[in-house]
């Protein structure tokens, strides 16, 4: 459990003030018993986006549209019989390197197999606000 | 700022649902914030008795949505702190519970900056929690 918290931890640390404007400044990590989930936002997934800010009222993309974006992709992906299993959504602003800036969702989720969860495998992703996915890698 | 920003991502990292580990006298969220503060955050089991549990994926409409959460703590902003103060909100997280007496309840926790006249009040931010019956509680900060 200490390492799946670790995952929030380290996954928030996406500031865009934080560090130098690379590779890995929007990124987000899941840890998996040693196994490492990188998401990386890439910079041109900023630009062209729909302006939000929490005082404009609703995103364009609602929770529940950002999750079952995600669990598409599941199904698609593994299979009929395997379901995300979510455990938090994070709805931030990131800035890409040329200065183009949006909010978006990163999303943390877990696994079910037939209803049953999956090892206690977390992976991560964003969901942009015109309806993007991005997907964490293993590294 | 830009430490700012860093340490408000910070306490949504410490708020993850993972941090909230059952505790006797309700749950208590610890996370430093900056200049000399901790924010607290506090939720209680009768919070979690009034609120409606809901679950991802099962044609359940989410009974509270992000933009009616951040206009809750808005509203509470201007009871709780000044009537001149507003809410500037840096980040949102919606977490499932993962302690062990609140399984299937999902509470956002919603960072923001109090502002005045568009101006931000002090250096740090501040947390507030937004159950799905509308419950807003606010975090609190003392002195370290």
């Amino acid at each position: 459990m200490l390492k799946l918290g670790l995952c929030f931890l380290m996954g928030l640390l996406l500031s865009p003030d934080s560090v130098a404007c690379d590779a890995q400044r929007n990124s987000a990590i899941a840890i998996n018993n040693g196994v490492r989930v990188r998401l990386t936002i890439p910079d041109s997934s900023y630009a062209g986006q729909p302006t939000w800010s929490p005082e404009d009222g609703e995103p364009p993309v609602s929770i529940t549209e950002a999750m079952s974006l995600i669990q598409g992709w599941v199904k698609s992906k593994h299979g009929a019989s395997r379901d995300a299993d979510f455990n938090s959504l994070n709805l931030s602003p990131g800035e890409g390197c040329s200065g183009a800036s949006a909010w978006h969702y990163i999303v943390y989720f877990g696994y079910l197999e037939d209803g049953e969860p999956v090892d206690g495998f977390t992976d991560v992703a964003a969901v942009m606000m015109d309806g993007s996915l991005i997907l964490g890698e293993v590294e | 700022m830009k430490r700012i920003s860093l340490i408000i991502l910070l306490v949504l990292a410490l708020l993850s649902p993972i941090a909230l580990a059952c505790h006797p006298q309700g749950q208590v969220t610890t996370s430093h914030t900056d200049h000399g503060h901790a924010a607290h955050l506090t939720l209680l089991d009768e919070h979690f008795v009034r609120a409606p549990l809901w679950a991802p994926l099962k044609d359940m409409p989410l009974p509270i949505s992000p933009g009616e959460a951040v206009e809750l703590v808005r509203d509470w902003v201007l009871k709780a702190y000044k009537t001149e103060y507003d809410a500037k909100v840096d980040g949102i997280s919606f977490s499932k519970m993962q302690d062990c007496k609140h399984r299937d309840h999902w509470v956002y926790q919603i960072s923001f900056e109090p502002i005045e006249h568009e101006q931000a009040v002090g250096d740090f931010g501040h947390i507030a929690a937004v159950f799905l019956d509308g419950t807003v509680v606010g975090g609190y900060l003392i002195d370290q």
